[in-house]
Order: structure tokens, then sequence, then C-alpha cells
């Protein structure tokens, strides 16, 4: 059958995390189950091409789930779920076994926290990675800090040092009275986590890292110009021994090379640019993503690690309205047949899609390859 | 009377409160990032855009334990002064749990005891820079404007704002308020307006918003 592949019964209010590769040559996404808005659930496919269906026993929160976040290592994905009110917000952590399709024993992390900006507005994100031992490390919107009077959204982190143990919860944006919303973590190079989050003064992107001690350098941040109003997504991966990281958020980019206190460098991905998806195949970065003239999906290509793009080239034709939740997030690029390609999952004017950006053909001396060092 | 009694640890407690490693901590130095961040360096930014230079003497009205006057000498603009004439940034804060509190390691700075409001307040400022008769390049409120009363977007009726304002400009030719603005989230206690408000209530003394710098 033909791309793209209807996905139903997940919710088209929330992105989507995947599509994920197994090693046993399946196919995942995870999102919110659209009859239980309280149920994350998992759906494979072995051909993407023809269906996916759930897999495993919905894992189960006691509030409405509203944002995914995803890491894959090897055959497990750690999802953290945020759900509740903006007032009481909690954040779950719970994994999927891709080998067995089964999750884990979900854990709260966090829990009743208020995350609304001074202005009363909902600070809805999160995000996931996990370190070389295993740890994850979470990192979303936390308690808010009253200054003088007012209460601003501020960021934290969290990791997850054993089964339902996790360290103290450390702010992140350095405070002061802004609201800082919109995290986002990479992680860079020796188990370094990049943070990326949004500052309501000017409208930053702003960036600060932990070391694999947990020391926090120092906060950073500038404007990239058409850097849009949704959440900064990136990547990042290894260019010859330089750990590359990549962010994209609506039509901008910032890319940098993972140390402490790294120098950001602002990109342009396209003017009309929105909720961009950044992918690496090994050798170069891409970019998914809504290009506002015709809400269709465009992929635009780095060669030189997300300093500078090129010329757009159509990878979807529909009707993608501008919204984070329109557009998967967290998956990778993966080999499927002879093609590695950019998987997504597609909000099409009211329908999930999954569907393929082929960005080369695996040529044939890698054909044999028994693992991708991106996955 | 002020719209708060700034006297009570109570109040400092409600009004600054953070939980940067899992604990709820106060108006406490170690964490006084929470609630600075960086809008010290943005209110020097917009005090320069205003001719303020290096050299010049300020003082800091409403200083607190005189962590945004550190952020000043840290930038260039110190020394602190001393009661002598060379010395740049004065701190003023008349609150008696400010007072109490400053030799608990909250305050590295002399905070002095004075209010403004009154010529022997203002005489015991001035001799901080070394005489009765100093001159004062700079009096810069540090969000005071909220704590007295003052109702509607201009000055009416009775209020503490125009005499406040009125009493340092007694102190220096050039008077600045940095102010925090209202938002969904202020402490229905205080007294909240706009930037451009706050203008026009202190007019023609600059205003600078705390949330980002903006000035008017």
């Amino acid at each position: 059958m033909a791309l793209p592949t209807t996905i139903t019964g997940l919710s088209t209010t929330v992105a989507t995390v995947g599509p994920f590769k197994s090693s046993g040559g399946n196919f995942y996404i995870i999102g919110v189950n659209s009859s239980d808005a309280t149920k994350a659930q998992a759906q494979k496919a072995s051909d993407p091409t023809s269906s996916f269906s759930a897999v495993g026993t919905d894992t189960v929160t006691g509030a409405s789930q509203l944002y995914l976040a995803a890491c894959q290592v090897s055959d497990t994905v750690h999802v953290l779920i945020a759900h509740g009110a903006s007032s009481s917000r909690n954040y779950r952590y719970v994994a999927f076994d891709m080998s067995t399709d089964s999750w884990g024993t979900g854990e709260d992390a966090v829990t009743g926290v208020n995350v609304q900006t001074s202005a009363g507005v909902d600070a809805l994100g999160c995000s996931i990675v996990v370190r070389s031992n295993g740890n994850a490390v979470l990192f979303y919107n936390g308690p808010r800090v009253a200054s003088m009077g007012n209460s601003y959204a501020q960021t934290y982190y969290r990791e997850r040092t054993g089964t339902n143990t996790y360290g103290t919860q450390t702010q992140v944006s350095a405070g002061g009275q802004v609201d800082c919303t919109q995290p986002e973590a990479i992680l860079g190079a020796s188990d370094r986590v990049h943070f990326i989050f949004r500052g309501s003064t000017g409208n930053q992107i702003r960036e600060r890292s932990l070391s694999s001690a947990n020391a926090l350098d120092t906060e950073q941040g500038n404007t990239p110009a058409n850097n849009g109003a949704l959440p900064p997504q990136g990547i990042s991966y290894d260019n010859s021994g330089t750990i590359k990281v990549i962010v994209g958020m609506g039509g901008a980019s910032e890319c940098f090379d993972s140390g402490a206190n790294p120098t950001l460098v602002a990109g342009s991905i396209d003017g009309a640019g929105g909720i961009p998806r950044i992918f690496n195949d090994g050798t170069d970065a891409y970019a998914l993503f809504r290009f506002s003239t015709d809400s269709d999906l465009y992929v635009s290509k780095s060669t030189d690690s997300g300093a500078s793009w090129g010329t757009k080239a159509s990878a979807f034709v529909g009707t993608v309205a501008l919204a984070d939740a329109n557009l998967s997030k967290d998956g990778n690029i993966y080999q499927r047949g002879s093609d590695y390609v950019i998987p997504y999952v597609v909000n099409d004017n009211g329908t999930l899609k999954y569907n393929e950006y082929v960005v080369r053909t695996v040529a044939s001396e890698t054909l044999f390859a028994t693992q991708m060092i991106w996955v | 009377m002020p719209l708060v009694d700034s006297n009570l640890q109570e109040t400092w407690d409600s009004l600054y409160s953070c939980q940067p490693e899992g604990v709820v901590r106060h108006f406490e130095r170690d964490v006084s990032w929470c609630y600075l961040g960086n809008d010290v360096e943005l209110l020097i930014s917009a005090l320069e855009s205003k001719g303020l230079t290096k050299g010049q003497r300020i003082v800091l009205i409403g200083a607190g334990f005189g962590w945004v006057a550190e952020k000043f000498i840290a930038a260039g603009y110190g020394p602190v002064a001393d009661g002598t004439a060379n010395g740049k940034v004065a701190c003023v804060d008349t609150s008696t749990w400010i007072q109490s509190n400053k030799g608990n390691g909250n305050a590295t700075l002399t905070i002095i005891n004075a209010d403004v409001n009154a010529s022997t307040g203002r005489r015991t400022v001035r001799q901080q820079f070394g005489s009765n008769n100093a001159v004062i390049d700079w009096a810069i409120s540090e969000d005071v404007l909220p704590i007295l009363t003052g109702v509607g977007p201009t000055p009416a009726g009775n209020n503490e704002v125009v005499p406040f304002c009125q009493s340092i400009r007694a102190l220096s030719n050039n008077v600045a308020h940095w102010v925090s603005t209202i938002t969904a989230s202020s402490d229905p206690r205080l007294n909240w307006k706009t930037l451009s408000e706050w203008k026009a209530w202190c007019d023609p003394d600059i205003v600078i918003q705390r949330q980002g710098g903006a000035v008017l």
C-alpha cells in the first residue's frame, strides 16, 4: 500500500512521539488514546505503509494527558507525560518496551505544581533525555517563582537515578521577572544535557547546560528572527568527534557545539516556516517543517550542522494547521527497506497520517550494516 | 500607610518565594538569583540609555539587602558609599525586618535606615556621600511604588505616590523608578499599574519596567 497511512485511535490535540524503529524491525508511534485522554497508547506496524494498531495495555494517569515527550534507547522508549491542570501539573515517567510490546510501571516524578505564567497562561511542555548510565533527565516547567508580588514560570530538571528514584528538583532558568517556558532537553557530549527554553523577555531562546556531574553553567540566550511562538525541538549528533546540537523553532534555528557555555549561532530555516522537527542521518541535518503559505510540509537540508539551510523540498501536500500538536516529535531517521527516511505523523486537516520523506537510498555497501548509530 | 507592612517577615515571605532545589525559600541571599535573574542588567542598560555613567553617585531606595546595589558595583558603578566623597552607591531601606536581618549574611553593603520622605532622612543619605549637601546624581527607587497608595491610572485623590516622588526629587535631579507592573498573577494587596500609568503618576521621573527593562 502507499503512504501516507491513516492513524486512528490517537488524539489529534496532543503531538505523538516517534515514529521509532525496533531492533525487531517494527515501527511504533505513541500518542494519547482518543477515547480516553488519561491513557497513553502505543501503536505498532510491521509495515507502516499498511496500518498501525494498538499494542500493550495503555498506560494510565489520573488526569488527562496533555503533552508527551520521548527518548528512544535501543528498544526502550522513555516517555514523560505532562498531565493535570496548569495549577496542579504532574509529570509521569513511564517506559515502553518495543521488544515485548509492553509498558512499564508509571512513576509520578513531579506532582502538583502550578506552571502558569505571570499572565495566567499554561506553561505546557516537557522533555526527556537518557544519559549513558541509563539515568533519564526530565526537563519541565516546575514551581513558579514569586518576585515582588508577581509569579513567574520557571524551568527545572530532575534526574531519574533508579526505579521510582529521583534526584533533587533543581531550577534551571536563571529567575528574575521573566516567564521561562517550552522546555527542550538535548543530550550533548559526555552526558552533558543542554536545556533549551523560551524567555518572555524579547521572545528569547535561552540555553543552559548541565554537566555529567550535574553542575549548571551560565544561562545565555539570543533572539533568532522568525523564531515563532511554539516549542523548540532539537537533536545532537557526532560530527567527526564534535557533538553538534541543532534546535529548530518557528522558521529559525540555533546550532552550537556541545560543551559548557557554548557559542549559540542563530540561523534561518525558512522565514515562513513553523513546527520544525530536526533530524540527522549520520551526515547531514534535516528540518521538517510546515510552510505557512500553503500549510504543506517541507524539508530543508543543512550540510554545515545547522549554520545554514538549503532550499526547501516538498514533503507532504495537505492542510496542516500551525500547532505544535500537528507534527510528531522526538523521532529518528531510520532505514526502511532500501531507504533512509524521515518518518513522521502529521495531523492533516483532522486526520493523523504516518508518512515518510526519503533522505537517501542505502548505498549497497551499507546494506549489510547491523546497526545504525543514530538510533 | 503603605499597603503592606514591610517591617514584617511575613510580608517579605509572601512577596518572595521560590523552590530552586525543592525546598521553599524566601528573601534570602543565596536564592536572590531566583528573584533578580538578569533583571538588574536590564535596569542598568535602561539607565545608561538615559545618561547614567560610571563615577556618578547613585542612591537606591527600598534597597532591601542591597543585592541590586551589589550588581551596580560589580558593573563598575562603585565603590559603595562610606560617608566620604569617594563613595558612589548607597542603599536605603527603612524596613525594620531588613534592618534586623541585614547582619545575618544577607547584606554585604551598608543599608542606611533613612526615611527619604523627611528632610532629616535625606540629609542622612547625603551624609553617606560625605556631606550634608553632597550632590547625588541618581535617586532610584526599587519597587517601592507598588506598596504605596494611589488609585487609578493618573494621579488623583489622597495618595502616597506623588509625595514620595516629590521627596526623592529633592535628593537628585535624576529620578528613576524600577517597578514591577501588573500581571494576571499580581498580589491583590498591592498597587498595580501598567508602565504607562506609572509614568503618568511619576512624570517627569523615569519609570523602568522590572519585567524586561522597558523605559518611559
